[in-house]
C-alpha cells in the first residue's frame, strides 16, 4: 500500500515539481519588499496654482541614487543638501548638473545668520519653477549617517587606477524610494472661513461696524513644515483675545456699545486672502452693500509678535482722512502707546503702501478690502511687507516674543475700546485693568497650540483640530459663530492645492553595478574549483590515502 | 539588490549540488528519480517533524532578554533525529553500490533542503533593493548543508550495516549525535563567543568539515575492509 503510494509520487514527481515551482514563483514575485536599512518622513515643496499661474515643484516621484554637492557626477541621481550650506547660488549651481531630485537636511541648531540666509533661501526657491521634486527633511541622527557615508563614497578623487577599481567594488551607496509618491489636483478642496458678530445697542442696520479680520493658516516652502507662528498664529491668537475682552463688555448692558463687532478668522490667507476675498463677495452678495456701507474700519492683524522688533506698524493703502476712524484708532494708539511708560524706546508707525494691481499677489490682508473701497489697515510688527520671515518654514515659536506680542495686543484692544465709546482723546486713564486686561498665560497657550502644528491651507478643512478649536473658543465669547467652508470655482479656480505634502522616504544600502561583476566572477571561479574537486575526487583521496600512510610509516 | 545578484546567490548555492550530479556516478547511472524521491522523503519527513514538534513538545516562548535557553534548543534538535529516520530509509530503498546510494540520499535530501529554505528568501531578499551579505552567507551555508548531509548519510549508512566492527559502532553514534545536534552547539559557542554573520559562517564550516573528515576516513576505512 505505502510502497505503491511511494511508487506514484516517484514516478509523478518531476511532473509536479515543473507544475508547483513557476505557479510559486508566480505568486510571490509581486512583492515588492522595501526593507530598507533607514526610513524617514519627508516633506514635500509646495505646489499650487494661484489665479491660473503654477508654483512650486510639479512632481513627487523619487527613486534615485543619493548624492551630495561634492560628488564628481550628479546627473539623475538624487542630491541632498544640507541647509546650513545651501545658499541661492549655490543651488542653481547644481540644478544645472541635471539631478533627478533634491532632497533639503534641515538642521534643527542653526544660527542666527544660517536661518537668515535659509529664509531668503526659501523666497528664491519659490519664486523658481521646478520640474524635479524637492523634499525636506529633519536631519535626524540617520540622515547624518547616510550624508557622511555618501559624501565619503562618492568624494572625487584622483587616486591610481588600481584604488577606483578597488572602490568601485567596495564603495556603499544608498537608494532614496520615495513609497507611492502621487501629487493629484485637489479641486475639492475646502478653505474655511470662522466668523462671529458682537451686535452693539441699538438698531443692528444702522450702527457704525469695525470688522477685525486674521488669518490662521501657515505658508512655507514645505506645508506640512511651516508651523507659521508669527505670521499666521499671532493675528488669530491676538483675535480671540480681543473676542475675549470685548465679549464681557458687550455681555454687560451697563457697557454696551452702540458698535457692531464683526470677527473673521479667514482660510488661505496665504494664497492671496482667498478667506477674506469669500466674506467680501457674500457680504455684498446676501445684504445688498448695506452692511459693507456701515463697516467704518476693516482692522486686519498679522504677525504681532516679532522677536526683535520693538514696534507696531499700520499698514494702509492710502493715508486715511483725519475725520475718518483709521485715523482715530490710529491717534488712539499713538497715545495709548505713549502711556505705556515703561517702553519708551517702542515705536508706532503708519506705513503706506499704494496697491499694485498689476501685481500677482496682493501684499497685505486689507488690500483685500481696500480694492472695495472699504476702510482698511494691517497692523503688524513687521515694516516691510517683504519680510521673507512671513513665508518660511523658520517662523517658529522661537521666533516670537510673547512679551511682544501681549503689549500689541494691550495696545490695540485698549485702542479699539476706547474707538467703541468714543472716549476723548485727551483721557488716558488705564482701562485694561482686571478682567479686561490681557492675559498673558492664555495667549502663551494659542500661541503654542497653534505654532507646534503645521497648519497649512492644504490641510485645514472643516474638521481639522485647529479649525475646530478656533471656532468653540470664538464662540464662548462671540454670537453666532459659523465656519464657512467654501472651494474653488469648478471653471476658473482662483486656487487649486496638490497633495502629496509628507512621504516616507527609505535610504537601502546598495552597491555599485562593478560588485555585481566581480562577486559574479568569484562565484565562477568557486564553481570551477568545485568541478575540478569533484571530478578528481578520486585522486585527492588517494593522496590523502598515501600521505597518512607515510605519516604512519614514519 | 539587482537581478544579477539574484543569479550570482542561486549559482553560488546550487552550482554545488548541480556540479556534484553531473561529475560523479550519479549521472552515468541516471539517478534523478532517485534524488527526486529522496526530496519528497525530505518534504514528509519534516512534515512528520513539525506535527511532532507542535503536538508533543511544549512551546518555547523565547524571551529576548533571556538569553540563552539550551534546553529548549535540544528539546527542538531531539525531533532532528527524525532526520535520521527518513535518511535511513531512502538509503534502505535505494539499490546500488555504497557510494551511490550515499550521494543519491545526500543530493536529494540537501538539495531540497536548500531549495525550500533558501530559494523564496533570495527571491524576494536578494532582488529587492536593498543590499546585504545575508544572501551571500545563506548560498555559502547551502554549501556547508551539502557536506553536512553527506558525512550525515555517510554515517547512517554505515550504522545501517551489520558487517561494520562492533568497536567503532560508538564513535559512528557519537558522529551521528554531533550531527544532529550541530545546531543547539553551535547555539552555544555563539552565545559563549558573540559570533553573527562571517564568523559565525566560520564556526559552521569548521565544525561540519571536521566531523565530516572524521566520518570520510570511518567510510574510507569500511570500504577497504
Amino acid at each position: 500500500m505505502l510502497e505503491e503510494a511511494f511508487e506514484a509520487i516517484r514516478s509523478g514527481f518531476p511532473l509536479v515539481l515543473l507544475a508547483v515551482v513557476p505557479a510559486m514563483v508566480l505568486i510571490i514575485s509581486p512583492i515588492a519588499v522595501v526593507d530598507a536599512a533607514h526610513e524617514f518622513t519627508v516633506y514635500r515643496m509646495q505646489q499650487y496654482d494661484l489665479q491660473g499661474n503654477s508654483y512650486g515643484c510639479k512632481s513627487a516621484a523619487i527613486s534615485a541614487e543619493a548624492r551630495t554637492i561634492d560628488s564628481s557626477s550628479i546627473a539623475r541621481k538624487c542630491v541632498l543638501l544640507r541647509a546650513d550650506e545651501v545658499a541661492h547660488g549655490k543651488y542653481l549651481e547644481v540644478l544645472d548638473r541635471g539631478p533627478s531630485s533634491v532632497v533639503i537636511l534641515l538642521q534643527s541648531n542653526m544660527s542666527k545668520e544660517e536661518v537668515q540666509r535659509f529664509i531668503s533661501f526659501e523666497a528664491e526657491l519659490l519664486a523658481l519653477e521646478s520640474n524635479i521634486p524637492v523634499y525636506f527633511a529633519y536631519e535626524n541622527e540617520d540622515l547624518k549617517d547616510v550624508y557622511s557615508r555618501v559624501s565619503h563614497s562618492t568624494k572625487q578623487e584622483s587616486g591610481s587606477a588600481l584604488q577606483a577599481v578597488v572602490d568601485s567594488a567596495t564603495s556603499v551607496g544608498y537608494q532614496l524610494v520615495t513609497v507611492s509618491p502621487q501629487n493629484k489636483a485637489l479641486p475639492d478642496q475646502k478653505l474655511v472661513n470662522i466668523q462671529g458678530v458682537l451686535h452693539g445697542l441699538g438698531v443692528e442696520d444702522q450702527l457704525p461696524a469695525i470688522v477685525l479680520v486674521a488669518h490662521y493658516d501657515s505658508f512655507g516652502v514645505a506645508p506640512m513644515l511651516s508651523t507659521g507662528a508669527n505670521s499666521g498664529s499671532t493675528g488669530a491668537v491676538a483675535m480671540l483675545e480681543i473676542a475675549r475682552i470685548l465679549g464681557k463688555l458687550y455681555s454687560n448692558s451697563r457697557t454696551h456699545p452702540r458698535y457692531n463687532v464683526l470677527f473673521l478668522l479667514s482660510g488661505g490667507g496665504k494664497f492671496n486672502y482667498q478667506g477674506s476675498r469669500k466674506w467680501i463677495e457674500d457680504a455684498a452678495d446676501t445684504t445688498g452693500s448695506s452692511s459693507l456701507s456701515n463697516t467704518k474700519l476693516v482692522l486686519c492683524m498679522e504677525a504681532l509678535g516679532s522677536e526683535d522688533s520693538k514696534s507696531l506698524q499700520m499698514h494702509v493703502s492710502k493715508p486715511p482722512s483725519s475725520n475718518s476712524v483709521a485715523h482715530s484708532m490710529y491717534s488712539y494708539m499713538e497715545k495709548v502707546r505713549l502711556a505705556v511708560e515703561s517702553h519708551p524706546d517702542y515705536e508706532m508707525s503708519m506705513v503706506h503702501k499704494k496697491i499694485r494691481l498689476s501685481s500677482d499677489s496682493l501684499s497685505w490682508e486689507h488690500e483685500r478690502f481696500s480694492i472695495r473701497r472699504l476702510h482698511a489697515a494691517t497692523l503688524s510688527s513687521l515694516a516691510e511687507h517683504t519680510d521673507p520671515a512671513r513665508r518660511s518654514i523658520l517662523d517658529t515659536k522661537d521666533q516670537v516674543s510673547v512679551d511682544n506680542l501681549v503689549r500689541n495686543i494691550g495696545i490695540i484692544t485698549d485702542s479699539l475700546i476706547r474707538q467703541l465709546y468714543n472716549i476723548s482723546h485727551n483721557d488716558t486713564f488705564d482701562l485694561m485693568t482686571g478682567d479686561l486686561s490681557v492675559q498673558r498665560d492664555k495667549v502663551q497657550s494659542w500661541l503654542e497650540f497653534l505654532s507646534s502644528q503645521a497648519r497649512p491651507a492644504q490641510v485645514m478643512g472643516e474638521d481639522h483640530a485647529v479649525v475646530t478649536a478656533l471656532a468653540t473658543e470664538l464662540s464662548n465669547h462671540v454670537r453666532g459663530v459659523q465656519k464657512v467652508a467654501f472651494k474653488a470655482d469648478k471653471r476658473d479656480p482662483e486656487f487649486m492645492f496638490y497633495d502629496g505634502l509628507s512621504f516616507q522616504m527609505s535610504a537601502s544600502i546598495v552597491r555599485s553595478a562593478v560588485f555585481d561583476l566581480y562577486v559574479t566572477v568569484l562565484v565562477a571561479g568557486y564553481i570551477t574549483t568545485i568541478y575540478f574537486f569533484v571530478m578528481k575526487f578520486n585522486l585527492f583521496l588517494s593522496m590523502v590515502k598515501k600521505s597518512l600512510l607515510c605519516a604512519q610509516n614514519a | 539588490m539587482t537581478f544579477v545578484h539574484f543569479i550570482n546567490c542561486v549559482a553560488l548555492a546550487y552550482s554545488p549540488y548541480v556540479v556534484t550530479y553531473k561529475t560523479s556516478i550519479l549521472s552515468e547511472y541516471n539517478t534523478l528519480m532517485d534524488i527526486g524521491f529522496a526530496g519528497m522523503i525530505y518534504m514528509v519527513t519534516q512534515l512528520i517533524k513539525m506535527l511532532a514538534l507542535a503536538t508533543f513538545f511544549p512551546s518555547l516562548d523565547y524571551n529576548l532578554s533571556s538569553n540563552l535557553n539550551i534546553v529548549g534548543e535540544v528539546l527542538k534538535s531531539a525531533v532532528d533525529i527524525g532526520d535520521l529516520c527518513g535518511l535511513y530509509y531512502i538509503i534502505t530503498k535505494t539499490v546500488g553500490k555504497p557510494e551511490l546510494k550515499v550521494l543519491v540520499t545526500s543530493i536529494g535530501w540537501g538539495g531540497a533542503q536548500v531549495l525550500f529554505s533558501y530559494f523564496l528568501s533570495f527571491w524576494v531578499g536578494a532582488r529587492s533593493v536593498e543590499f546585504d551579505w545575508k544572501y551571500i552567507q545563506m548560498a555559502l551555508d547551502s554549501n556547508i548543508t551539502l557536506i553536512h548531509i553527506l558525512a550525515m548519510s555517510s554515517l547512517v549508512w554505515m550504522w545501517s550495516r551489520n558487517d561494520i566492527n562492533r568497536s567503532i559502532l560508538p564513535i559512528i553514534t557519537t558522529l551521528l549525535a554531533l550531527c544532529v545536534f550541530r545546531n543547539p552547539i553551535i547555539e552555544l559557542l555563539l552565545h559563549v563567543y558573540v559570533l553573527h554573520g562571517w564568523t559565525l559562517l566560520v564556526l559552521k564550516a569548521l565544525f561540519t568539515f571536521s566531523v565530516a573528515a572524521v566520518s570520510l576516513q570511518f567510510y574510507l576505512g569500511f570500504i577497504e575492509s
